[in-house]
């Protein structure tokens, strides 16, 4: 790897601060470099006023969530990586079902990480765009709670957006 | 399988859609109608789209506020009436005959009668037509000193007529003439014409001192783009003033 010898000089820096995280929901702990962890403006703010402990634990986040948010944040945190790469490795990364989709839209937003939040929201916004509310039902898994009269009213009154949809 | 995502996630997506997607996605559910409807969406998307419904939203008056939402409707609406199309004409082209006169004096130099459903129609669909004549000869004199062209469009059943070209050759070999067309108008436009010309050519060829017409072209035009008018703009035009007779 070309980034190989950068490494070796890391590795014999003095000290390497490194950090674990721990998913509160299934107790997985991972330990990353500091300055990956940083990109998280929460994360930041707890080391910052030295609330870090040697574990931060992270509730409302499985650790199949945070594993992404953790490839998302080292992806970032890499000074070689060109723009192209990170479109390219952000799009792997969002690349998943509606429901991880929304599961890390929250870890995201709960941890405070601007470029992931907007890169999830907006693949969430995408899968959506320009279907009938039906559709939307569908893919989400939504209940429809509107009786039908109600549904008709208020169809009605957004009836300029279903053009061309019968 | 029933699920819900949680509001912050819905508030989070819908700071991305655009309106089209908002408004359809507010008929999902209750709750995503109230997420998909707030002001907080709809009043940037209003300023951008159309700026005068926001100052419209605040002159309410009366404390009371319409929803941006709704404002925003109201602005495709707007939008969408100028683009409106007009109606289809009701005249049509087999309804229609058209009489071309060339007279000097209280001689008749050439005179044709022709229903247009006997005439094709051109292809590229605009209000332009030959008008076939049998050879008709005069002398190149003739021509000279002055005479009188009229082309007229008569509703079937003669309930009306239209005088759509009459005019008066000064005099030298002219074969090609235009005169504007009147305003059709809803508006009493005094002195302002109606942007288009009828036109009319005299198809023919000389020989030993005498002209040999063997057809007319006849035409709509417009004077902004110098082009011929589509027949349903003609028709449009000609209804105005032969319907109004019909009655």
């Amino acid at each position: 790897m070309a980034s190989a010898p950068e490494n070796e000089k890391n590795a014999s820096a003095p000290e390497k601060k490194t950090l674990t995280l721990k998913s509160m929901i299934n107790n997985e702990e991972f330990v990353v470099d500091e300055h990956v962890a940083l990109q998280s403006v929460t994360i930041k703010n707890m080391v910052d006023s030295d609330c870090a402990g040697d574990v931060i634990p992270v509730p409302t986040i499985s650790g199949e969530i945070l594993a992404l948010v953790i490839e998302y944040c080292k992806n970032h945190a890499n000074p070689s990586a060109s723009e192209d790469d990170l479109k390219k490795a952000d799009a792997g990364i969002v690349a998943k079902d509606i429901y991880t989709l929304i599961d890390l839209v929250l870890a995201a937003n709960f941890l405070d990480i601007k470029g992931l939040l907007e890169v999830t929201s907006q693949k969430i916004a995408d899968s959506i765009k320009d279907l009938p509310h039906q559709d939307v039902r569908e893919i989400f898994g939504v209940e429809n709670d509107y009786t039908p009269e109600e549904e008709a009213a208020v169809r009605a009154e957004h009836d300029w957006a279903f053009e061309g949809f019968p | 399988m029933s699920f819900e995502p949680p509001w912050q996630v819905l508030v989070l997506v819908a700071n991305r859609l655009d309106p089209k997607t908002l408004a359809m996605a507010s008929c999902v559910s209750k709750s995503w109608f109230l997420s998909m409807s707030s002001d907080c969406l709809w009043q940037p998307i209003c300023s951008t789209h159309f700026p005068y419904l926001s100052s419209l939203h605040f002159s309410a008056g009366g404390g009371s506020t319409v929803p941006y939402r709704r404002l925003y409707t109201l602005g495709r609406m707007s939008s969408k009436r100028r683009l409106q199309k007009p109606p289809k004409p009701h005249l049509s082209l087999h309804h229609l005959i058209f009489t071309v006169d060339v007279h000097k004096g209280n001689s008749v130099i050439l005179s044709t009668v022709k229903p247009l459903s006997e005439i094709d129609t051109d292809p590229g669909g605009v209000f332009r037509f030959d008008i076939g004549v049998c050879d008709v000869e005069f002398a190149v004199v003739d021509m000279l000193d002055g005479f009188r062209l009229t082309w007229n469009v008569v509703l079937e059943g003669y309930k009306g007529v239209f005088t759509m070209m009459d005019c008066e050759s000064k005099g030298g070999p002219h074969q090609w003439f235009t005169e504007e067309l009147p305003s059709p108008g809803c508006c009493s436009s005094a002195g302002a014409g109606s942007g288009m010309v009828a036109e009319l050519m005299l198809g023919s060829r000389e020989s030993v001192g005498r002209m040999v017409v063997e057809k007319v072209n006849v035409g709509m035009m417009s004077v902004l783009s110098w082009r011929y008018v589509s027949i349903d703009d003609a028709l449009r035009y000609l209804q105005h003033f032969l319907v109004t007779s019909w009655v």
